[in-house]
C-alpha cells in the first residue's frame, strides 16, 4: 500500500535542480533524464530552460533544470529564474546538487533553499575527486545534521546515480527550515516580522520566516511584494550564522583534510595564466581553432559538394518540366546545399568550443583577457560571448544571460554581430577564393581582424552614447580543469549544431525557393524580379561599385547570410569552393571592389534570427532599429574606404 | 595591518575584515564565501595586472581593483615595500631564480629574519644577518615579510 501510494504521488510531481555553477549539475541531469530532454526558453526570457523526464522502474517524473546559482537572491537574472520557480511553480522536490570538493558553498545555497522549503535532497556530486584529494564524506552524519536525505555522486563514474533516482522517487518527506538559529537579536525581528506577515492575507502562499529573511537581508523583490521596507540590513550577519552552522555540520561529516602541494588544476593553471605565457596560449588556442575549423572541415566540404552535385544530375535528368528542373536543381538543392556545405566547419567549431568550455578554459580565458575588456568597458565574461559570436551570432547574444550588468550586457549584445559568424565564412571563401586564390588565407584573415577592430570601436562608442562610459564588474569562479567527456562534448556540439542544420531546413530552405522564384520570373536573368529589385538600389552603391546581383544577394541575405552564397551562386552559375569554375563574376568586378562587397558583408545588417534575438533579449525595439542602422552606416563607410585605398594600391 | 585586498602580494594570505560595497554586490561575494574572519590568499594576477585571483574557501574567484579595493582583509604579513623600520621575517619570494638568487647573495631568503632599517624614498634599506643592502620599491614589492 505504501509504495503504491507513493508512485501516484512521484508521477504528478516534478524534481526541480539546484546547485552553484560548474558542479556538474548538468552532467546530473543528462544521467538522471538520459535523451528524454526538452530545451526550451523560460516564459518571458530567453534564459535556456532544460527539461526532461526520469523514468525509473515504473515511475515517470518531470526533471527541470534550473540555472546555476550561489544563492537564492536576486541578484541576476539565472538566481530570479530560480528562486520564482522554487516558490511559484512548488516543484515536489529541490533537488540540490553541491560539489564534494567544495562542501561548504554548496551547502550555502542548500540552506538557502531549506529556509524557503521541505522535501529537499542533497546530492554531493565528484565524490570520486574528493576521495582522491584525500578526504571522506559521512552521508548519514551530514542527513542527520541537516534532516533531508544525503546521496554520494559521481556524474563521472556513475556512482550512486541510482541510488539518486531510488531516493528522488520515494515520497520524500522533510521538514522545512533547518534547526539552526539565528542571534536572539534577529530571531527577535524575525518573530516580528513574520507576526506582521501573517497578518496579510494575500501573503498566505508564502513562507512568512523565508520572507523575513529576506527582509532583514534587505532583498528588494521580496520588500515589493510584502510592502515592508526595513531600515536596518543584517545581511552580513545572516551570511555569517549560515557559514558558522555550515562549519559546524562539516566539522562531523566530513573527514581527512585536503593534501597540502600542488594539484592537478593549479599545476596546470600556473602556465595557463602565467602572465606572458597565458597570453601566447590564449593566442594559440584561438589559432588552433581557426586552422581546425578550415582544415580539417576541407575535404569534408569538397564531399558533401560532390554528393549534392550527382544528386543535381540525377534530379535534372528525369524532370521534364524546365521550370520545376530548375527549382529543383537550381533552387533547392543548389540553394540549400550552398550552405550545406559548411556544416563540417560549423561542427567542428563547436566540437572546438565544447571543448573548451567542458574543460573549464574559457573563464580562465576570459581572465587573461578581462584587462584589456576592461579598456572597453567590459569583461572578459563578455569576451567569451563575443568569441562564441564566432560560431554564431544568436548563440552569442543568448550566452550574454550571464552577465549579470545590464548595461555590459546590453553593449555586448549590441556589437556581437561584428564578430564574423560562422554563417559569414562560405561568403569569404568563395568570394576570395575566387578573387585572390593562394592568398585567399590572407584576405580572411584580414577580415577576421577587422571584425574584432570594429567590434572593439563599437563597444566603446555604444557604451559611451547610452551608458556615459561606466565600466562594469566582474566576479568570476575559476572552476577546477576537467577531464572533456566525449559524451558531453558530442551533446553540446549537437545541441548548438543543430541550430545550424534547422536554419537550412527552414530558413535557408525557404529563402532558396524565394530567390529562385524571384531570379526565375518573369524571364530569367537581367529580366528577373531579383534584377528589378537589385537594380533599383543600385544608385545607392555607385560609389562601392557593386553589381545588381550582388546587391540582391545582400538583400536576400538579410534572411540569413548564407544565403548570399546560394543567391550569387544563382546568379552567376557554377560558383564553387575549390575555385575550379569562377563564373562570370569575375570580369563584372575587380579585386578591390570583392574585397568592398567582403567588408560589407561582415559589417551590414545582422541577420534576421540574430535582429529577433537582440529584440528578445533587450526587450525594446530601440535596440534592434539601432542595430539595423548603426550597422549600414559602418558597413557602408568602410567597405568604401577598402575599396578607394585598394583602388590605390 | 588592515589593508584593502587589491594591496595584497602574491601568495599572500590575509583573514577578511569588512565589505565596504552595495548590497548586491556584497550579497553575490557572500554567496561565494566572502565573510569576515574568512581566509583568503592572493593567488594570481592577470597578464596586464588586473583582475587578480583570490582563493576562498578552496575556490578560485577572480575580482578587479574596483572590487577588490573595498574589501579589507587583516593581515600580519605586508610587501617589505610598505614596511616600516623594524624587524622581520621573509614569508614569500616573488620571482625568478635569479631575483631570489640574488636575495640570497645578500641574505634575504624565505624564512630568515631581516631588520628594515630606512624606507623613505625610492629605497628600501635592509639589515640582513649583518648584510646591508638596498632595494628599489619595486623589488621590495615582491618580497612579502611577517611581522615578529
Amino acid at each position: 500500500m505504501e509504495n503504491h501510494r507513493d508512485e501516484i504521488e512521484s508521477r504528478k510531481s516534478t524534481i526541480a535542480l539546484l546547485g552553484n555553477p560548474n558542479v556538474g549539475k548538468t552532467s546530473i541531469f543528462n544521467a538522471l533524464t538520459g535523451s528524454r530532454q526538452v530545451v526550451a526558453n523560460w516564459p518571458g526570457v530567453t534564459v535556456e530552460k532544460r527539461a526532461g523526464v526520469m523514468k525509473h522502474h515504473s515511475h515517470t517524473v518531470d526533471v527541470v533544470d534550473l540555472p546555476g546559482t550561489y544563492t537564492l537572491g536576486a541578484t541576476s537574472l539565472d538566481e530570479k529564474i530560480a528562486r520564482d520557480f522554487l516558490v511559484n511553480e512548488k516543484p515536489g522536490v529541490a533537488m540540490v546538487i553541491g560539489d564534494a570538493v567544495n562542501l561548504e558553498r554548496s551547502l550555502y545555497l542548500l540552506l538557502q533553499v531549506l529556509e524557503l522549503r521541505g522535501d529537499v535532497v542533497l546530492a554531493v556530486n565528484s565524490v570520486d575527486e574528493a576521495r582522491k584529494a584525500g578526504f571522506e564524506i559521512d552521508k548519514n552524519e551530514l542527513s542527520k545534521q541537516l534532516g533531508i536525505p544525503v546521496v554520494l555522486t559521481s556524474a563521472v563514474t556513475g556512482e550512486g546515480i541510482e541510488e539518486l533516482k531510488n531516493t528522488l522517487v520515494k515520497s520524500t518527506k522533510s521538514s522545512s527550515h533547518v534547526h539552526y538559529l539565528f542571534s536572539d537579536e534577529v530571531e527577535a525581528h524575525l518573530r516580528d516580522l513574520s507576526e506582521r506577515i501573517r497578518g496579510n492575507p494575500s501573503l498566505a502562499g508564502f513562507d512568512e520566516r523565508w520572507l523575513s529573511i529576506k527582509l532583514l537581508e534587505r532583498d528588494y523583490e521580496v520588500q515589493k511584494i510584502t510592502g515592508i521596507t526595513l531600515d536596518y540590513d543584517f545581511s552580513v550577519e545572516i551570511a555569517e550564522t549560515r557559514y558558522k552552522y555550515i562549519k559546524r555540520i562539516l566539522s562531523t561529516s566530513v573527514k581527512g583534510k585536503e593534501k597540502i602541494g600542488w594539484n592537478f588544476s593549479e599545476a596546470i593553471d600556473h602556465v595557463m595564466t602565467h602572465r606572458f605565457l597565458g597570453i601566447l596560449i590564449f593566442l594559440a588556442v584561438m589559432y588552433i581553432i581557426f586552422q581546425l575549423t578550415f582544415t580539417i572541415s576541407g575535404p569534408l566540404s569538397i564531399m558533401i559538394e560532390e554528393l549534392l552535385g550527382g544528386l543535381g544530375r540525377a534530379f535534372g535528368g528525369f524532370i521534364g518540366v524546365d521550370w520545376l528542373r530548375s527549382l529543383v536543381v537550381e533552387g533547392i538543392i543548389g540553394g540549400v546545399g550552398a550552405v550545406l556545405v559548411f556544416v563540417p566547419n560549423i561542427f567542428i567549431l563547436f566540437l572546438a568550443l565544447g571543448i573548451l568550455e567542458e574543460t573549464g578554459y574559457l573563464p580562465r580565458a576570459a581572465f587573461v583577457i578581462d584587462r584589456p575588456m576592461y579598456a572597453m568597458k567590459l569583461s572578459g565574461r563578455s569576451f567569451i560571448s563575443m568569441l562564441l559570436g564566432f560560431g554564431c551570432n544568436v548563440s552569442s547574444i543568448m550566452s550574454t544571460r550571464s552577465i549579470s550588468e545590464p548595461k555590459e550586457r546590453i553593449v555586448t549584445i549590441l556589437v556581437s554581430p561584428f564578430i564574423s559568424c560562422s554563417a559569414r565564412l562560405p561568403v569569404y571563401v568563395l568570394i576570395a577564393g575566387t578573387f585572390f586564390g593562394s592568398r585567399a588565407g590572407v584576405v580572411i584573415f584580414f577580415l577576421y581582424v577587422l571584425s574584432i577592430v570594429i567590434t572593439v570601436l563599437s563597444a566603446l562608442l555604444i557604451n559611451k552614447l547610452f551608458f556615459k562610459g561606466e565600466p562594469s564588474t566582474l566576479i568570476m569562479e575559476l572552476p577546477r580543469y576537467r577531464k572533456p567527456r566525449l559524451s558531453s562534448i558530442i551533446l553540446y556540439t549537437w545541441n548548438k549544431g543543430r541550430h545550424f542544420l534547422e536554419k537550412a531546413g527552414t530558413i535557408i530552405l525557404g529563402a532558396s525557393v524565394v530567390i529562385w522564384f524571384l531570379s526565375y520570373f518573369p524571364s530569367e536573368g537581367a529580366g528577373s524580379f531579383a534584377a528589378i529589385i537589385g537594380k533599383s538600389l543600385e544608385p545607392l552603391f555607385i560609389p562601392l561599385g557593386y553589381t545588381w546581383e550582388m546587391i540582391t544577394s545582400l538583400v536576400f541575405g538579410i534572411a540569413a547570410k548564407e544565403v548570399i552564397v546560394s543567391s550569387l551562386t544563382t546568379f552567376f552559375g557554377n560558383l564553387s569552393v575549390s575555385g575550379s569554375s569562377l563564373g562570370a563574376i569575375r570580369t563584372l568586378i575587380t579585386p578591390e571592389v570583392a574585397l568592398s562587397f567582403l567588408v560589407f558583408v561582415l559589417l551590414y545588417v545582422p541577420c534576421m534570427p540574430t535582429l529577433a534575438v537582440i529584440k528578445n533579449e533587450t526587450g525594446s525595439y530601440k535596440y534592434v532599429l539601432f542595430s539595423v542602422f548603426y550597422s549600414l552606416a559602418v558597413a557602408y563607410i568602410v567597405a568604401l574606404i577598402v575599396r578607394i585605398v585598394g583602388g590605390l594600391l | 595591518m588592515v589593508v584593502p585586498l587589491s594591496r595584497m602580494c602574491e601568495g599572500e594570505m590575509g583573514k577578511i575584515r569588512k565589505l565596504e560595497l552595495p548590497p548586491l554586490t556584497r550579497e553575490r561575494l557572500c554567496g561565494l564565501g566572502f565573510v569576515s574572519g574568512e581566509e583568503i590568499q592572493l593567488v594570481k594576477v592577470a597578464p596586464f595586472g588586473d583582475p587578480k585571483v583570490f582563493r576562498i574557501k578552496g575556490t578560485d574567484i577572480t575580482l578587479r581593483e574596483d572590487i577588490s579595493m573595498w574589501i579589507l582583509v587583516e593581515t600580519s604579513s605586508v610587501p617589505l615595500s610598505y614596511a616600516t623600520n623594524g624587524e622581520y621575517f621573509v614569508s614569500i619570494i616573488n620571482g625568478g631564480m635569479g631575483f631570489r638568487e640574488r636575495l640570497r647573495m645578500v641574505g634575504i631568503e624565505v624564512g630568515k629574519k631581516i631588520t628594515v632599517t630606512g624606507n623613505i624614498g625610492k629605497r628600501i634599506e635592509i639589515n640582513a644577518n649583518g648584510i646591508l643592502s638596498a632595494l628599489s620599491r619595486g623589488q621590495a614589492m615582491r618580497i612579502i615579510v611577517r611581522e615578529r
